[in-house]
């Protein structure tokens, strides 16, 4: 969900500037759209019967969207919630910058989780992540950090990796410093336009560096566990690496409803789709030819995949990661020859730990099925 | 001991014993254990096939599964989460016709949780 269309700093790498069409868009999510997408939520759930329903709140920068508009949408997606009975889940993804007491009494009070970039140490961060002048961000995201902390907030943290970077000194930093254990670090989005540098090397040391020295400490990073149950044949867990369908909908600032925001990469207009809750249910998007190219492409594999030995682990990488202007989606990821040289990694180290056990059917399910650990909010250390 | 459960710890033994002598490729050792009944994964979604139908032609309804784990703790915790999610991935696929997009939404669910 869209709350804002533009940002207020400048990363070098953003995928989103890359498609001029997000400045023909409203730069704050329209009154109307966001009333007919609350009654589209509402119909949607009752059509469907949901008892659960995701919404991220994104942007651009989605603090930019006034609070008090924030405050007025969180109570109608509460009544939305109390009518239906469905539990409308709440996240945003943040720069952290723009949090001040004000926000953070405001995300506390209706349970909105929060995700903040940070790159890495202030060196790594404020090479690529600067505000409009230039000047390196780091500093404001900690100070933003620090108030989401005062008051109990412990938020979840995206990095964006930086292949030429030491993946030791951002473990270090995130997990000893700023005393974060759950994380993500992700390959920088790229198309085969683009050809970005290898990140073989910065994912195999960030593997061997986090099994050898982190892991005991319970020390998560998204990516990495993805690889790990891809390669010992569990279902993928992450839209990063690992085989499944892309089905998520981008509700842009104007009431559209577009594919996964991430492939807008692919240039101007490309995600630009014909459906918009000011005349459309939730659900039609399903028919709309731009996502459904997206949904479609992410099942179907290029022969290169279909051949290759770590196929279901791998499921040919983050579905933008794929683009060409030539083929489009039928290539496999631009970061292929890393991916495999990652995969074999992991598994020569994890292959040597492996035991096959034999249990008991009915006890294995039942713990199957029993609930994960709740890894909503990463512990402080 | 039943017939099942004997033959069952005769492949895991079988499956052990080529994997310490690195005789097995990953391919193989999942290829083998789906034959034993461990969680399929990607598998199901790969072979187009509905759940039901996959996990039949893998032995479910058999009183014994081989299960894999590691023994480095840490691992075994990632390898343990995954086999909740693959397994609840396959209860939804059995009892839904839409089990894709369910699997979607947890995918995404937990790739955003795991973020924030």
């Amino acid at each position: 969900m869209k709350l804002a269309s533009r940002c207020n700093i400048n990363c070098t790498y953003c995928y989103w500037f890359r498609d001029a069409d997000v400045y023909k868009k409203p730069a704050a999510l329209s009154a109307e759209s966001e009333e007919a997408f609350c009654r589209r939520l509402e119909e949607h759930i009752r059509r469907f019967e949901l008892d659960r329903f995701l919404l991220v709140f994104h942007g651009g920068e989605p603090l930019l969207f006034p609070k008090r508009r924030f405050v007025a949408l969180q109570e109608k997606l509460h009544g939305i919630g109390e009518r239906t009975g469905c539990e409308i889940e709440r996240g945003v993804t943040t720069n952290a910058i723009l949090i001040d007491e004000e926000w953070t009494g405001i995300l506390n009070a209706y349970g909105v989780e929060v995700s903040v970039s940070v790159d890495g140490p202030p060196d790594i961060h404020d090479r690529h992540r600067v505000d409009f002048n230039g000047r390196g961000t780091h500093a404001d995201t900690l100070r933003g950090i620090a108030c989401l902390r005062a008051v109990g907030i412990e938020p979840g943290l995206i990095s964006v990796c930086n292949p030429a970077s030491d993946p030791e000194r951002v473990l270090s930093y995130v997990v000893d410093e700023l005393g974060i254990r759950q994380f993500d670090i992700l390959p920088p989005d790229a198309t085969h336009a683009d050809n970005p540098p290898p990140i073989a090397d910065y994912y195999i040391k960030l593997f061997d560096v986090w099994f050898d020295k982190y892991a005991a400490r319970g020390v998560r990073i998204s990516t990495l566990d993805a690889m790990v149950q891809g390669l010992v044949g569990n279902l993928s867990v992450s839209d990063t690496i690992g085989f499944g369908p892309i089905d998520t909908v981008t509700l842009m600032t104007d009431g559209s409803l577009e594919p996964l925001d991430v492939l807008r990469i692919a240039g101007n207009g490309s995600t630009a789709s014909n459906s918009n809750v000011r005349a459309n249910a939730l659900q039609d998007v399903q028919a709309d030819p731009r996502w459904r190219s997206a949904f479609e492409a992410s099942m179907r594999l290029c022969e290169t995949c279909l051949q290759c030995e770590y196929l279901d682990a791998c499921g040919g990488g983050h579905l933008a990661q794929r683009w060409s202007s030539e083929r489009k989606f039928d290539n496999p990821s631009v970061y292929c020859e890393s991916w495999k040289r990652i995969f074999d990694h992991i598994w020569d180290r994890i292959a040597p730990t492996l035991i096959v056990d034999v249990v008991d059917a009915a006890a294995y399910r039942r713990a199957a099925l029993s609930p994960a650990p709740n890894r909503r909010r990463a512990p402080k250390m | 001991m039943s017939d099942d459960r004997d033959k069952k710890y005769q492949g895991a033994k079988a499956i052990q014993e080529e994997l310490n002598k690195k005789r097995l490729s990953r391919r193989g050792l999942l290829q083998r254990l789906r034959l034993m009944g461990v969680g399929f994964g990607a598998a199901y979604l790969l072979s187009g096939k509905d759940a039901e139908a996959v996990a039949k032609s893998e032995g479910e309804g058999s009183d014994t599964v081989a299960s894999l784990k590691s023994t480095n703790p840490a691992l075994n915790e990632v390898i343990d989460e995954g086999r909740k999610d693959s397994t609840l991935g396959e209860e939804s696929a059995g009892d839904d016709p839409s089990s894709r997009t369910r699997t979607a939404y947890r995918r995404v669910f937990r790739r955003v949780y795991r973020r924030i």
